[in-house]
C-alpha cells in the first residue's frame, strides 16, 4: 500500500527576463530557501532532492553536477530529470514515487530555467530528427503554430478567441507578483502584436523567462505532523504520444491525443463524472493561447470545439465557473524547467487559499495541473484539500 | 528489409550544433572575476560557520549549506594535488596538445582549483610541487585571466 | 550602512560548436535513397492495423507490430493536400548552420495522395494570405544529378 503524498512547502522566485545578479545555483537556492521556509523545515529534514531543467538550454550539459551546493543534495538521494516541457511536472510525479514508495518521508523538488543565457528556439530545434524534420522545425513554435492552425480549421475558433485567452491571462498575471509578463493587454492590443510565426503573433506565445520553483513533498504521517495546510496529491498520470501522431489526426481518423487518454483515465479512476463541476481550478500548461482551448477539450473539461465558447462566456476567467491558469499561466511566465512545477505550485496555493491577489473567487477543494512537452507526453496531476 | 538493404550505402546526415551562450556568474563570483581582471588577485570565500575557504567562490558552503559572503585574499601560490597530460586533440577548439592541467590547492584554501600548467617540462611534473599563478596581459574577467600556473623557483 | 548594489556583474559569453553525424538508419535511409534514385516518396503500412508511416518506420507505434515487409512499402504523392502550415516572419539562429533563418520561411504539413500520411516540408509560397488549409500542392524535386539522398532532394511543395 503506497503512502499518501502531500505538498507541505511551496517556494518560487520572481520571474523575469534576465537575472545577471545570480548564477544558476543562486537562482535555484532562492526557490529552495523559500520552499523550506514555507514548510518550516531545514535542509537537514530533506531526504531526497529531485532537480530538472531543459538540458543544454543554458549552453551547458549535466549542469546538476555544479548545482549540488545550492540544491542541498549533497549526501542525499534523488534524481536529475530532463524530459522537455514536462520536466517540471515529471519531477513532482517522481517526487511522489519517492515518497509513496515508503523509502522517503520528505522530498524536495526543484524546477528551474535561465532562458537569458542561450537561444531557446535554437535549442528546441535540436530535439527533432536531424535527417528529415530538423530543417523544417522552428523550435517549439512550429508545432504550436501547426496545432493552432489545425484547431481553428477543426473547430471554427477564430484568432479573436486566442486574443481573449491572452488578454485574460495578462489580467491574471497582473495580479501575480511572481509572474514575468504582467502588462494588462486588451483583446485589441493582443491582435496588434508583432507576427512571429503566422498565425501566431508574439502575444499568442509564451515568453522566455528566468525563474525557479521548489516544492517540499511529505508522506501522510510526516505531513500531518508538520503542516497546517497540506495539499494532497491525490492522483497523477503520464501518457506518451508517438512522435508522428503527436500533433496530428487525419480527417476521418479518430482523434486520440495523450491529453485525451490522461483526462479520461484520471477522471474515471477518481469517479469524476463532470470535471467542470467537480474541479474548481486548472493550472493548465499553456505555451500558446490556442492550445489552452484545444487542450481543455482534449482533457475532457468540455466537448471538442466548445472551449472557445467557454472563453467567450468568461467561464475560464479568474472569477468564472472554471478558472484556468489564474496565475497567468505559461502564457505570461515560462522558465521551461520550472513551468510544470509552477503549475502544481500555483494549483496548490489555490487550494490553500494563499494565492493572494490572484486567488480564485470560489472555494477550491480540487485542482488540476498539467504538463506537456517536446518529449511528446502528457502529465496530469489531481490535487485536493483532503486526503480522501 | 534488412536483407534487401544490407548492401546499400548507409545514409549519414552530417551537421553541427552551433550555439552562442552566456553565463552570468552572479553577484558574488563577479567580485572574484573583477579582482582577477583588475588587480591580478585570486579571492576565496570563507564560511564563517565551518571555516572552509572555497575558491573559485560559491555563495553556499558545500559542507554545511551556510550562505557565504566573506572574501579572503590568497597569494596565488599553491601545491599541485594531481594532474594529467593531454595528448588527445578534441574535435572542439581549445589548447594544442600536449599540455598539462592540474588541480591545485591554493595556500589558504580548502578546495582544489583546476587550471593549466605552463612553463613546465611535461616529464617532470610531480604531485606536491609548488606552483604560482601567471596572469594574462589582456584580462577580460574570465578564468583565463590566469594564463596558467608555473612551478615556483624553489622547486628547481 | 548598506552599500547600493550598482556593482558590476560579470556575464561571460561563449560559443558551443559541436559536429555530429546522424545515421538515418535502415528505413529512413531507404526513404532518402528512393528520393535520390527515383524522385519518389515512400511510406509503409502496418501489416496488422493498416496504419501508414511516412517516412517509413520499423515498428507501428500504435499496435507495436514490426513493419518489416517490403511489399507493404508504397509510393505516396507527389501531389497532396495541405493540412496545416506556418510562416516564420521572425528570424532565429539555426543551430545546424550558425546562421540566421532567412524569412519569410513557410512550412506545411502535407497529406500525400495515396495514403493517410503527412510530411512536413517547405512551401514555395510564403505569403500567408495565399496559403490555404485544404489547398492542393505538389512536390518539386531537384534534378536527378543534384540529388544527394537527403530531405532537400525535394526542393519544396508548390501550389497546383
Amino acid at each position: 500500500m503506497p503512502q499518501r503524498v502531500a505538498i507541505v512547502g511551496i517556494g518560487q522566485t520572481r520571474h523575469t527576463s534576465r537575472r545577471p545578479d545570480v548564477n544558476d545555483g543562486e537562482l535555484i537556492n532562492e526557490a529552495v530557501s523559500a520552499a523550506l521556509a514555507d514548510a518550516q523545515l531545514t535542509m537537514k529534514d530533506i531526504e531526497a532532492v529531485i532537480i530538472g531543467n531543459m538540458e543544454f538550454f543554458e549552453g551547458h550539459h549535466l549542469n546538476d553536477a555544479m548545482l549540488i551546493d545550492y540544491t542541498g543534495a549533497r549526501g542525499k538521494a534523488g534524481l536529475k530529470m530532463n524530459t522537455g516541457g514536462t520536466v517540471g511536472t515529471m519531477e513532482v510525479i517522481s517526487g511522489c514515487y519517492h515518497v509513496a514508495s515508503g523509502l522517503f518521508d520528505t522530498c524536495l523538488v526543484i524546477g528551474w530555467e535561465k532562458h537569458d543565457e542561450a537561444s531557446t528556439t535554437s535549442c528546441i530545434t535540436t530535439i527533432t530528427d536531424p535527417a528529415v524534420d530538423r530543417p523544417y522545425a522552428v523550435g517549439a513554435l512550429s508545432g504550436l503554430a501547426i496545432i493552432s492552425m489545425n484547431y481553428m480549421t477543426r473547430t471554427g475558433c477564430k484568432v479573436e478567441h486566442a486574443a481573449m485567452v491572452r488578454a485574460q491571462a495578462s489580467e491574471n498575471a497582473s495580479r501575480n507578483p511572481n509572474a514575468h509578463v504582467r502588462d494588462r493587454l486588451s483583446v485589441e492590443d493582443v491582435l496588434k502584436g508583432r507576427m512571429v510565426l503566422y498565425p501566431l503573433n508574439l502575444y499568442f506565445l509564451c515568453p522566455t523567462s528566468v525563474g525557479a520553483c521548489a516544492l517540499v513533498l511529505a508522506s501522510e504521517t510526516k505531513a500531518k505532523k508538520i503542516s497546517r495546510k497540506p495539499v494532497w496529491i491525490r492522483d497523477h498520470i503520464t501518457v506518451h504520444s508517438d512522435y508522428s501522431g503527436a500533433l496530428f489526426t487525419f480527417p476521418g481518423e479518430t482523434r486520440e491525443t495523450s491529453h485525451m487518454v490522461a483526462g479520461r483515465k484520471i477522471f474515471q479512476r477518481n469517479h469524476i463524472t463532470k470535471p467542470i463541476r467537480e474541479i474548481q481550478v486548472f493550472e493548465l500548461y499553456d505555451p500558446c493561447a490556442f492550445l489552452q482551448m484545444s487542450w481543455l477539450e482534449d482533457f475532457g473539461i468540455c466537448d471538442q470545439g466548445e472551449a472557445w465558447k467557454l472563453v467567450e462566456k468568461g467561464v475560464t476567467a479568474r472569477e468564472g465557473e472554471f478558472p484556468v491558469c489564474p496565475s497567468g499561466g505559461v502564457l505570461c511566465t515560462n522558465a521551461i524547467g520550472d513551468s510544470g512545477t509552477l503549475r502544481v505550485a500555483e494549483a496548490a496555493l489555490q487550494i490553500r487559499g494563499d494565492a493572494g491577489e490572484h486567488q480564485v473567487t470560489r472555494d477550491v477543494k480540487a485542482a488540476l495541473a498539467s504538463g506537456y512537452g517536446g518529449s511528446y507526453w502528457t502529465d496530469l496531476l489531481l490535487l485536493s484539500k483532503t486526503p480522501d | 528489409m534488412r536483407q534487401e538493404t544490407a548492401n546499400q550505402e548507409p545514409i549519414i546526415t552530417p551537421g553541427w550544433i552551433i550555439m552562442p551562450y552566456k553565463y552570468s556568474v552572479g553577484a558574488l563570483a563577479s567580485k572574484f572575476f573583477i579582482a582577477l581582471r583588475d588587480n591580478k588577485k585570486i579571492m576565496g570565500v570563507k564560511c564563517s560557520k565551518c571555516n572552509l575557504v572555497i575558491v573559485p567562490p560559491r555563495s553556499i558552503c558545500s559542507k554545511c549549506y551556510s550562505k557565504l559572503d566573506e572574501f579572503v585574499e590568497l597569494d596565488g601560490k599553491g601545491t599541485l594535488l594531481t594532474y594529467t597530460v593531454v595528448h588527445y586533440v578534441p574535435p572542439v577548439e581549445g589548447l594544442k596538445p600536449p599540455f598539462a592541467y592540474g588541480v591545485i590547492q591554493l595556500d589558504g584554501a580548502d578546495t582544489g582549483f583546476t587550471h593549466i600548467l605552463g612553463e613546465v617540462d611535461l616529464q617532470s611534473i610531480d604531485v606536491g610541487m609548488r606552483v604560482e599563478a601567471v596572469f594574462n596581459e589582456n584580462r577580460q574577467g574570465n578564468i583565463l585571466d590566469i594564463k596558467y600556473f608555473r612551478p615556483l623557483a624553489s622547486n628547481l | 550602512m548598506q552599500q547600493k548594489t550598482t556593482d558590476e556583474l560579470i556575464t561571460q559569453e561563449m560559443l558551443l560548436k559541436i559536429p555530429y553525424r546522424w545515421a538515418a538508419g535502415e528505413h529512413i535511409g531507404e526513404f532518402l535513397r528512393e528520393l535520390r534514385r527515383s524522385g519518389k516518396i515512400y511510406a509503409n503500412k502496418c501489416p496488422k492495423c493498416g496504419r501508414f508511416r511516412c517516412p517509413p518506420a520499423p515498428v507501428c507505434s500504435r499496435c507495436h507490430t514490426k513493419m518489416e515487409e517490403r511489399e507493404k512499402w508504397v509510393h505516396v504523392g507527389p501531389k497532396g493536400t495541405l493540412l496545416s502550415f506556418f510562416v516564420a516572419e521572425q528570424s532565429f539562429l539555426v543551430p545546424t548552420t550558425g546562421d540566421m533563418l532567412e524569412v519569410p520561411f513557410s512550412v506545411g504539413v502535407i497529406w500525400l495522395d495515396g495514403a493517410p500520411v503527412a510530411l512536413w516540408h517547405q512551401l514555395e509560397e510564403t505569403n500567408p494570405d495565399k496559403i490555404k488549409v485544404g489547398m492542393r500542392v505538389e512536390a518539386v524535386f531537384k534534378p536527378k544529378e543534384q540529388r544527394q539522398a537527403n530531405i532537400f532532394d525535394i526542393l519544396h511543395f508548390k501550389a497546383i
